[in-house]
């Protein structure tokens, strides 16, 4: 929780005591963020991982690195293991996405962007950082993530406006 | 404290149950120096442990945090025939938790009381029953249980239930979705009013304010909202002894007709027996009721404390109209507590000769419920043919718009509305498993009809792009009947001090005693009638 976000304590509770109270509780997440097994570097899997952030970019609207490598890894192995592996290669080798005015997307393209906006790899155990990691989130930031701590009564008034 | 194996665990009040009826009581007893047992067939929670749970679950439900085990099973949302054994013609889709604490861990918050008019149903519409205590019997207490659990409100706010004192915390702030619904809605016969809710405006009772998490349902990270833990965790500090997990399996009764004692079972199976001068059934209302059935005796024939036939039975919910739109500029939810304000106009009214009434929730988070909001809405938006830039902006600009109503709808007493005990099936511990018989009734059905046209009214005042209705009714979480409260010891289960027809130490408190089902959100109610027991407990064993 950014400190500038409570300048002046909330609902009656000194500044440092209220963030004494987020602050110990956001200790005990950071901690918990997934450690997923990186891929060898230059590997072919890793190139695929490599390449499946860029065409993921393309996809979601967001930078290649603003797409999270541990989640690409568990997505690419996902898909993987649910034998699309070939249906995936020819997606990563393929051109563009398609726009809204020429062709829908494809299935894979659908699952890759749910995946991505809705943190949540197929067929695999969610874990607390993908969670977080959500582009949903990212893409509506006036949101509070469900869990997570923002300031006493912020509620009340219009988000300000954020950067894109 | 765990006492071996055939040795009894005595006390003077036997509670079964740490939830907000079982902790509150205990908790009120034990300061009066009361020897209390609890017995609680689910585990203590730990909060931590508990967030990465809901963080990791799939589904986001309101049991996530809280899986039902072999050992504490309990129903889930996203599976109604888990646990439950559905015979319908409805399904029942309110679930509870076996918990210390109860299912507070995963309830909104709202504290509202129950109209005066709720409690004379029969006398003032010809409909259900009139509950044999009124509106100012319970008054004091409903002014101590929001002492007690904390409630934030406006005590200047007119609710239609006459208040003799203060909130103790001031009004959460409402959002900027209600005040814009509040604005559009200005002059019309659906006013909206800031929800009275045990949740902290400001650190009360060793407890933070709130944060605004957005995550109420299913769990608050940091115990600004009010759960019962908190009271059973008073109650231990002022001596109580909480047994947990040990699940009730029968209550024994003597030649006299009193009670002589409860069994219990630890997950290992292995049995106890708990032996007081008094005993609490504060086990919601499917666990109770599952008790006293399955407590059937020679001497007991049809259960305890069921001499009227009428346990298990008059089963009622508040079956909700779901309602969701798109609203034409952007309202900002998914911020802050899941509700903060509603519209209480239609609680009451000659309507209710006719049909139900209601109370509508404005719901805080999007379009959680009806279709898993923003964490869905990407796969929808591309499913459109959306893609880069395109898509996260149409993700941000549509997320912004969503609204979305719920309507609670009161729901009257029919005896064939029941819970039983299945033929086949049983948990861990030999106990049948709930059968259910539920069919909401031509009078909710009626009322979920006018609430819906009522959203449409409401959405049109606010001026939406698209609007939606579930068609068929969602469970309200909040479980009615089954041990109604009466002077009629032939149609009801107990008295007006919530002692049992039958047994003169037996005593039986929650929702399970209510009459009717009234359109307030329950817990202040069981919270308020707990304490009134408590004070009568109090007055006959001290």
């Amino acid at each position: 929780m950014p400190a500038e976000s409570v300048p002046h304590g909330c609902g009656g509770v000194p500044r440092r005591r209220f963030l004494a109270w987020c602050g110990a509780w956001c200790g005990t997440w950071c901690a918990l963020l997934p450690g997923v097994p990186a891929l060898a570097k230059g590997s072919d899997a890793d190139d695929e991982v490599q390449l499946l952030r860029q065409r993921s970019a393309s996809l979601t609207g967001f930078p290649a690195s603003a797409l999270d490598e541990d989640f690409a890894t568990a997505l690419w192995r996902a898909l993987s293991a649910s034998g699309r592996l070939a249906a995936a290669r020819a997606w990563l080798a393929g051109r563009e996405p398609a726009t809204a005015a020429t062709e829908p997307p494809s299935a894979l393209e659908l699952e890759i962007a749910a995946a991505w906006y809705g943190g949540l790899v197929p067929g695999a155990v969610a874990s607390v950082g993908a969670y977080y990691g959500a582009l949903a989130w990212r893409a509506a930031p006036f949101a509070t993530p469900a869990g997570r701590c923002a300031a006493p009564g912020h509620w009340a008034k219009p988000p300000r406006p954020v950067p894109p | 404290m765990t006492p071996a194996a055939g040795a009894a665990l005595e006390a003077d009040v036997v509670v079964v149950g740490a939830g907000v009826a079982g902790g509150l009581l205990a908790e009120r007893l034990a300061r009066r120096k009361l020897r209390v047992a609890m017995l609680e067939a689910g585990p203590r929670i730990d909060r931590e442990a508990a967030m990465r749970r809901f963080l990791e679950a799939p589904v986001k439900v309101p049991e996530a945090p809280y899986p039902p085990t072999r050992e504490a099973d309990h129903p889930v949302s996203n599976d109604v025939d888990h646990w439950y054994r559905q015979r319908g013609p409805d399904k029942f889709k309110s679930t509870y938790l076996k918990a210390v604490g109860g299912t507070t861990w995963h309830w909104l918050g709202t504290c509202l009381r129950f109209l005066p008019a709720d409690f004379e149903l029969a006398r003032r519409y010809g409909q259900g029953i009139d509950w044999p205590v009124g509106y100012q019997d319970l008054e004091p207490y409903y002014l101590e249980a929001e002492r007690a659990l904390g409630v934030s409100g406006d005590s200047a706010q007119d609710l239609g239930s006459p208040r003799s004192g203060d909130f103790p915390l001031p009004p959460i702030p409402t959002t900027y979705l209600d005040q814009t619904f509040a604005a559009a809605l200005a002059g019309t016969a659906y006013e909206v009013q800031p929800t009275p809710q045990a949740r902290n405006s400001r650190p009360y009772d060793g407890r933070p304010p709130c944060c605004g998490s957005a995550s109420c349902i299913p769990i608050c990270p940091i115990g600004a909202k009010y759960d019962a833990a908190s009271h059973v965790a008073a109650a231990e500090s002022h001596g109580a002894r909480l047994l947990a997990p040990a699940t009730a399996v029968g209550i024994d009764t003597d030649a006299t007709g009193q009670v002589a004692g409860i069994r219990f079972r630890r997950p290992d199976l292995s049995e106890g027996f708990a032996r007081g001068r008094a005993y609490v059934l504060a086990a919601h209302a499917v666990e109770t009721p599952r008790l006293l059935l399955h407590s059937a005796s020679e001497r007991a024939p049809n259960g305890v404390a069921n001499r009227s036939g009428a346990v298990g039975r008059h089963l009622m919910d508040h079956p909700i109209q779901l309602s969701w739109a798109l609203a034409n500029r952007p309202v900002w939810p998914y911020r802050g507590p899941i509700s903060t304000a509603g519209i209480e106009s239609q609680r009451d009214g000659p309507v209710r000769r006719r049909h139900a009434s209601w109370r509508t929730q404005i719901s805080n988070d999007g379009w959680n419920w009806p279709t898993g909001g923003l964490l869905t809405l990407g796969r929808e938006l591309a499913a459109r043919g959306l893609q880069g830039q395109a898509l996260r902006q149409a993700l941000h600009d549509h997320a912004a718009r969503h609204v979305q109503l719920a309507s609670l709808v009161e729901q009257l007493p029919v005896a064939a509305n029941r819970i039983a005990l299945d033929d086949e099936a049983r948990d861990h511990y030999g106990v049948p498993l709930p059968r259910i018989h539920f069919d909401i009734g031509a009078y909710a059905r009626q009322g979920l009809a006018a609430a819906r046209a009522a959203h449409e009214q409401v959405f049109a005042r606010l001026g939406v792009a698209e609007t939606h209705h579930k068609d068929d009714f969602e469970g309200a979480g909040h479980i009615i009947g089954t041990c109604r409260m009466g002077e009629d010891a032939a149609r009801s289960v107990v008295d007006t001090e919530l002692r049992s027809h039958d047994h003169d130490n037996l005593y039986i408190v929650g929702s399970a005693v209510f009459p009717t089902s009234g359109t307030a959100n329950p817990t202040l109610t069981i919270a308020a009638l707990s304490l009134r027991l408590a004070a009568g407990l109090a007055r006959r064993l001290g």
